[in-house]
């Protein structure tokens, strides 16, 4: 078996295929399901015709089965399966990024709405940070631009959920 | 009579008419912006829709997606970046005519086609759907199976480039379905503890974390390396650039052929818009009296391709409104804002919730003409939002989607299923698992296992009885076969 020299930014080291290891997690995900979480979180007392866990169970062995045949496909294909995905590092730490920021963004937004306690003030703390880091995580743009989305769009919003729809905000 | 009649006055009064406007608006906008698409644009208007009436907010959303099917044709064709894959069957001629000096006459021929293979889906609709539903009524709980079944193994076997990885994705949906009090027991299921999980996961949290966040995220990505191009728009006319009343009445033949291709495609589950463009797209070129033309910038392609992706739009609802199956994307979101909204798909909303349905076919018509209205006055500002640059579009939507689930599913829990689901969501796209399909497992999930469990009770005390349902034996039997004809051909069929 060989497998091609690695490029930089190669998601995965030689042998080692994207969906080999799809195949792994999605096996130790029905594993566990199936031996822990179905049996400390479905009680099946009282159950008139097929117990509540069935359907539970039976999908945890179908995606264990499926996990499955991707390793065994992917063995059989030596780690170059053309239809494998292609997942980097640098998607994880974009992800981790974004996701961060929703999250401070929700915090801050909590935290101030909470101290101040009238409708939308968290938001209008929060939203124009949140906008503005949105921004630079997708590239450097002009002035203009971290400008326009930190106060016209948190406007628009504003007026459209509060004015038009009447719904809250912290 | 009277209700039907009652249900078209509901459909006419202010708010609905506005609601429909609306989603247009919201459809073709962000169904115009390169990297956004209908299902999309409906992902993200769905928390809009939550203190609406229910005739309100689903004719919104179906205004969103109609209005999104013809947003698509707009990035197509001026800036040759399909939306979805269907468009892409439109840059085949549109790119290519609205380079050649004729960007208004290739976005009237696609709005009006569009539009026109709409409404001939939507009158199929229409006159089918009371009558399917009626039969659909005498199907028990095990054919309602056998039915559920065929269909997951249609829309499984299509969707995507990798079966295994469409059916895993069915059956993570149908197993996070799971969360929740269980329908017979009344026991919880995956809970938790919590008590925001006694109702289920969240539909609309976790369709705008799994479907709209990730596709955004990973346009934030590429911002890295994008730069916006304004210069590759091409909006400029030369000439004669306007689509002559004549001129589209030479179309008919083409655009009721592709309307007639949508209308079927449509009405099957699974099969999906993408094959209906191509599909209708090579008869044309074989009816053609000029095939060498198409792909050069000919109407006639823009016309095939746009009025058979809008048909499927309403022919999609054929299964959805008489079995409660979604098709596609879209009409699996519509599922969840119909629940949303306190209604269930399936025929008995014929008999529950009659005002409701023919109060949707009128505002759906409403829609088609809304879209025709919009489109044709509109069409040099819509033209406009393809340069409209990505940091200001992106990071907006991304904040509108916090926002929506924030005030729609009543604060930060819906926020936190959202993003999780986002995560996941991400790793799919990237991993290639399709999202499609794991959509509609979490749709289709609740229904299979119950008449799944149905049935069982109906035939434990008698299991010979199964020979009562020759149907759903058929069924039955015919799954795996239909599994491997379709998997045969799946790189002609598939969707993804």
């Amino acid at each position: 078996m060989s497998f091609p020299p690695q490029r930089p930014g190669d998601p995965t080291p030689p042998g080692l295929a994207t969906d080999l290891l799809l195949g792994i997690v999605i096996v130790l995900f029905s594993l566990l399901l199936l031996f822990w979480i179905i049996p400390t979180q479905v009680n099946d007392a009282g159950a008139f015709g097929l117990p509540p866990s069935l359907a539970p169970r039976a999908l945890a062995w179908l995606m264990a089965a499926l996990g499955t045949v991707l390793i065994a496909g992917n063995l059989r294909l030596g780690g170059e399966d053309p239809l494998a995905g292609k997942l980097t590092w640098q998607d994880a730490g974009h992800l981790a990024l974004c996701i961060l920021a929703v999250a401070l963004m929700l915090i801050v937004m909590r935290l101030v709405g909470d101290a101040i306690g009238r409708p939308y003030s968290g938001f209008w703390i929060a939203a124009p940070l949140g906008l503005i880091a949105f921004t630079l995580i997708h590239t450097r743009a002009p002035l203009w631009a971290y400008a326009f989305n930190a106060l016209a769009a948190p406007a628009v919003i504003y007026a459209g959920f509060w004015w038009g729809l009447e719904l809250p905000l912290p | 009579m009277d209700i039907i009649f009652a249900a078209m006055l509901d459909a006419l009064s202010l708010t609905t008419f506005l609601s429909v406007v609306i989603g247009v608006m919201i459809g073709i906008v962000i169904g115009a912006v390169p990297g956004l698409n209908a299902p999309m644009a409906i992902a993200v208007a769905i928390p809009l829709t939550f203190t609406m009436a229910p005739l309100a907010a689903i004719g919104m959303l179906v205004g969103v997606m109609k209005g999104g099917g013809f947003g698509g044709a707009i990035g197509a064709i001026l800036l040759n970046t399909p939306g979805e894959p269907h468009s892409a069957a439109t840059t085949l001629d549109g790119h290519p005519l609205a380079k050649g000096g004729k960007p208004r006459k290739a976005l009237q021929t696609a709005l009006y086609s569009s539009v026109a293979g709409d409404s001939c889906s939507d009158l199929v609709l229409i006159l089918l759907a009371p009558t399917l539903a009626v039969f659909a009524l005498r199907a028990g709980p095990v054919e309602l199976a056998a039915i559920l079944v065929i269909s997951l193994t249609l829309i499984a076997s299509l969707s995507g480039r990798s079966l295994t990885k469409g059916i895993f994705a069915a059956a993570l949906g149908a197993f996070l379905a799971t969360v929740g009090v269980d329908p017979e027991t009344a026991a919880p299921r995956f809970t938790f503890g919590q008590v925001d999980l006694f109702d289920g996961l969240p539909l609309a949290a976790v369709a705008i974390g799994v479907l709209a966040v990730p596709e955004i995220i990973l346009r934030l990505q590429e911002g890295l390396r994008y730069r916006p191009d304004s210069s590759r728009v091409v909006a400029n006319s030369e000439g004669d650039d306007r689509l002559t009343f004549g001129e589209f009445l030479n179309l008919r033949r083409t655009v009721l052929r592709g309307a007639g291709i949508g209308t079927a495609i449509g009405a099957l589950p699974g099969l999906g818009t993408t094959l209906a463009a191509f599909l209708s797209y090579a008869a044309t070129k074989r009816f053609s009296t000029a095939p060498e033309k198409l792909g050069t910038g000919a109407t006639e392609g823009i016309a095939a391709t746009e009025s058979a992706n809008s048909a499927v739009s309403g022919a999609n609802l054929i299964p959805l409104l008489t079995l409660g199956i979604p098709g596609n994307l879209t009409a699996a979101l519509l599922v969840g804002a119909f629940l949303i909204h306190g209604v269930t798909p399936g025929p008995l909303i014929f008999q529950r919730d009659t005002s409701l349905v023919y109060g949707l076919f009128a505002a759906m018509i409403m829609a088609n003409v809304m879209v025709l209205i919009i489109g044709s006055l509109g069409l040099r500002a819509f033209a406009l939002i393809v340069k409209v640059p990505p940091f200001i579009i992106y990071p907006i939507v991304l904040l509108l989607c916090v926002v929506g689930i924030y005030v729609s599913q009543g604060g930060f829990f819906a926020v936190g299923v959202m993003l999780t689901f986002a995560v996941l969501g991400f790793f799919m796209l990237k991993l290639e698992i399709s999202i499609v399909c794991f959509i509609i497992g979490l749709v289709l999930g609740p229904m299979i296992e119950l008449s799944i469990r149905q049935s069982v009770i109906l035939l434990s005390r008698n299991p010979a009885a199964i020979l009562d349902h020759p149907f759903a034996l058929f069924l039955f039997a015919a799954s795996p076969f239909v599994a491997w004809l379709l998997i045969r051909d799946r790189n002609r069929l598939s969707d993804g």
